[in-house]
């Protein structure tokens, strides 16, 4: 037992060696001035900066503002490709039709959806979150569709033997049996969605962590870019625990598996 | 049998002929403004005189070099990355985290940053490529390495081979497949990061710019052309890369 | 009065087709199970045993011949025919009590109280107590158990069995054939069609033992066991029977061998 934990402590220890050095060699080089780069920024300012930020309570709105699109995006478009996955994986027909259109439409690079979508639907709260949408389905589809697919015969065989109805058999065989890929699905698909709500705020916003970020850099503010990116790389992170959490709860009976 | 495979095929075009066939009517009665959807005819036309006049050729190769020499410096470093936190523990203790805490930031995040430091310059767009590229390869040689069974490592324990040659029988070819699959994605996400840079960097040049400025002008013609133009070029490179691991995979003859 | 006869196969045959070449799989399937009857069909591998119960079950539909149930022809899974697969196939996600009311749960189930069908029937197979268990905390014969309880709370009457005790080790097999007859006699009436590979066990069990040869699968020989219940495996008589099935299949080995000369 002590040598696990000691094992940890090093392993903690060993990971935050070079963190701490690059920290280092940023105060140092700051403070000798050796360099006139944009990058080395002391890191005392960093954190004043990002004390600042959040007292002023110009991050969490604009952190908040990001949040809320990522989530509305997340979930049109994961609904979207959830169904849509579901459907090509369960009739065979449906994926004769419609996958030779959703694989060629898949070849196209997310980020060149924004012009279109913005000579579409403008650049108004509407753009940001069906970008985010449309990036996220994809991924959530491909998922679902292998984990429709993925469904033992055997269990498919005890619905028919049991004669259960359609509804039935999602319900209670192919949704439960298919959520491992499902989660995997999920994801995937949340860090997309950031990815994609910072793309489009760099572009076409006037709020959120994207255009906070931009409007730094033009103002040749580092500290506060840093503070941001930490911020979104930190948020991100936390989402994902979460839908890990809920993963493992949902998926609790597999814990007892012999 | 085959009349059924012909079937089977012809089923997966209902859908695009009836998109198709609806796109022309909508444009034919201008049910639509032409701005939001141009006629097929326009663009069929507007693609040949661009063709005509090298616009589309210029700004394919653009992007092209662009994605080529980012992906080979992001694989490069990435598999050297992949490598080194894969062999040793101790590379894996002191790099891991980092890469990890990194690897949370979402990539377009790192523009702003990379645009002060190097400012609008390729040498900046360049960066952002290839960084796009090492995550995945780093990633998937990592598990390449990691995925060396227990027995050939005792194999060649009993054997007493050297640590290269351990390396170079043992532990690369059985990451060989995660290291190809590893160089298709990283690969797809070169060529994302090409059109991403082209827009977001907001220099001249490459599909994305020519997007980007038609965007501005409201040349949805363009757009359209430039969309799948670089959906096809995508699919090309994805195709080449997926052939090429097909064809190494079968040489080594690996399970 | 219910008819004496229950389920009958004339003329069954089929084929398999792979990569273009036919391969008979049943060929000339003649049998006729009589109501409350415990049959064993025993096998070589590849004799078609499992196919034949699965088209007995209905989830393999393409033959000629007929199979009848009651005087009519079998096109589909249903209700009435219960079934027990070699691996539990118990849904893991679901708790012992929602595996076995699964059965309850067809289009055309019927509107009991099926709370209290499943508590009967898990009493049945000796698993009250476990109603909130998740298939993967039950070793491998209690999941069987629930599996035979889920297969019995429609009424059904016939229930097919495939190779339900292989999957078991020894000991444990031993105690589930004991429960399986248990369980059988309970349920006045049952119809029980059983594959086996275990020449003891379909001795202990059956009242026929149907013999099946492979290649293609056709029915050797059927062979009746009217030793009293319960049996006694250590008897005589119990031996006697099982060295004559085991014979059908040295016999059939010898053959092969005087064609080779």
């Amino acid at each position: 037992m002590k040598k696990l934990m000691l094992d940890k402590a090093s392993n903690l220890l060993l990971g935050l060696i070079i963190p701490i050095l690059i920290v280092a060699c940023m105060e140092m080089v700051s403070r000798l001035e050796l360099t006139t780069s944009q990058l080395f920024v002391p890191p005392k300012l960093i954190l004043e900066t990002l004390i600042f930020l959040l007292k002023d309570g110009e991050l969490l709105r604009n952190l908040g503002i990001s949040f809320l699109r990522v989530t509305s995006g997340f979930l049109v478009g994961v609904t979207g490709g959830l169904v849509f996955g579901a459907a090509m994986g369960m009739s065979r027909k449906f994926e004769e039709y419609v996958g030779p259109l959703f694989h060629a439409l898949r070849q196209i690079p997310v980020l060149a959806w924004i012009p279109l979508l913005i000579l579409w639907i403008g650049i108004g709260e509407d753009f940001k979150v069906w970008f985010i949408a449309v990036t996220v389905f994809y991924p959530m589809a491909l998922n679902a569709c292998a984990g429709v697919k993925g469904v033992s015969k055997s269990y498919l065989e005890v619905g028919r033997v049991f004669d259960l109805g359609l509804l039935k058999r999602v319900s209670v065989i192919i949704l439960p049996a298919a959520l491992p890929s499902l989660f995997t699905g999920l994801r995937l698909s949340l860090s997309i969605a950031w990815m994609a709500v910072v793309g489009a705020e760099l572009v076409a916003a006037s709020e959120g962590v994207g255009y906070m970020m931009y409007r730094s850099r033009m103002q040749l503010q580092v500290d506060t870019v840093l503070v941001c990116i930490m911020a979104v790389g930190l948020t991100g992170y936390t989402m994902s625990l979460a839908l890990g959490k809920i993963e493992l709860f949902t998926l609790r009976w597999r814990r007892t598996d012999s | 049998m085959k009349a059924e495979h012909v079937m089977h095929k012809a089923r997966g075009l209902v859908v695009p002929i009836l998109l198709l066939a609806l796109w022309w009517v909508i444009a034919w009665n201008r049910w639509v403004s032409p701005l939001f959807l141009p006629s097929p005819e326009k663009v069929v036309a507007t693609f040949l005189s661009l063709l005509g006049e090298g616009k589309i050729v210029a700004n394919l190769g653009e992007s092209l070099s662009k994605v080529v020499k980012g992906f080979l410096i992001g694989i490069t470093a990435g598999f050297v990355l992949g490598l080194l936190m894969g062999l040793s523990r101790t590379a894996e203790k002191l790099l891991g985290p980092l890469f990890n805490a990194v690897r949370q930031v979402p990539i377009l995040a790192w523009i702003p940053v990379l645009i002060l430091v190097f400012g609008l310059t390729e040498l900046a767009k360049l960066i952002f490529i290839a960084l796009g590229a090492l995550y995945p390869m780093t990633l998937n040689t990592f598990d390449g390495c990691r995925q060396l069974k227990r027995e050939y490592l005792e194999l060649a324990r009993v054997f007493e081979y050297s640590r290269l040659r351990l390396l170079w029988r043992f532990t690369l070819p059985s990451a060989l497949p995660s290291i190809l699959a590893g160089l298709r994605v990283s690969l797809s996400e070169a060529w994302l990061l090409v059109i991403g840079a082209e827009i977001f960097f907001k220099t001249r040049g490459g599909l994305g710019d020519m997007m980007w400025e038609a965007k501005g002008k409201v040349r949805m013609d363009v757009v359209f052309i430039t969309i799948i133009i670089i959906g096809l070029i995508g699919f090309l490179l994805n195709q080449t890369m997926t052939l090429l691991e097909k064809r190494l995979l079968r040489w080594r003859g690996t399970n | 009065m219910k008819p004496q006869v229950t389920l009958q196969i004339q003329n069954l045959n089929k084929q398999f087709r792979v990569n273009g070449a036919v391969t008979p799989v049943l060929e000339n399937i003649n049998l006729t199970v009589k109501r409350g009857e415990f049959i064993s069909v025993i096998g070589p591998s590849g004799c078609g045993k499992t196919t034949l119960l699965r088209l007995i079950i209905g989830i393999e539909n393409s033959y000629q011949g007929d199979i009848l149930l009651d005087g009519k022809r079998i096109t589909g899974p249903g209700l009435e025919r219960g079934v027990v697969f070699q691996e539990h196939r118990l849904l893991p996600w679901l708790t012992v009590e929602r595996n076995v009311g699964l059965g309850l749960e067809g289009k055309r189930s019927g509107n009991g109280n099926r709370e209290q069908i499943v508590r009967e029937h898990l009493e049945l197979v000796g698993l009250t107590g476990y109603e909130k268990a998740y298939p993967g905390q039950l070793s491998g014969g209690m999941a069987q158990r629930a599996a035979i309880a889920r297969a019995l709370v429609n009424r059904p009457e016939i229930l097919l069995l495939d190779e339900p005790l292989g999957a078991l080790d020894a000991l444990t097999r031993m105690y589930m054939q004991k429960e399986l007859e248990k369980i059988w006699r309970r349920e006045a009436g049952v119809t029980m069609i059983m594959i086996t590979h275990d020449v003891e066990e379909a001795v202990y069990l059956s009242d026929k033992v149907v013999i099946m040869s492979s290649r293609p699968g056709t029915i050797k020989k059927i062979i009746p066991v009217d030793l009293a219940r319960p049996r006694d495996r250590a008897a005589g008589d119990f031996m006697k029977l099982k060295e004559d099935i085991l014979e059908e299949f040295n016999l059939h080995a010898e053959k092969v061998f005087s064609y080779a000369i």
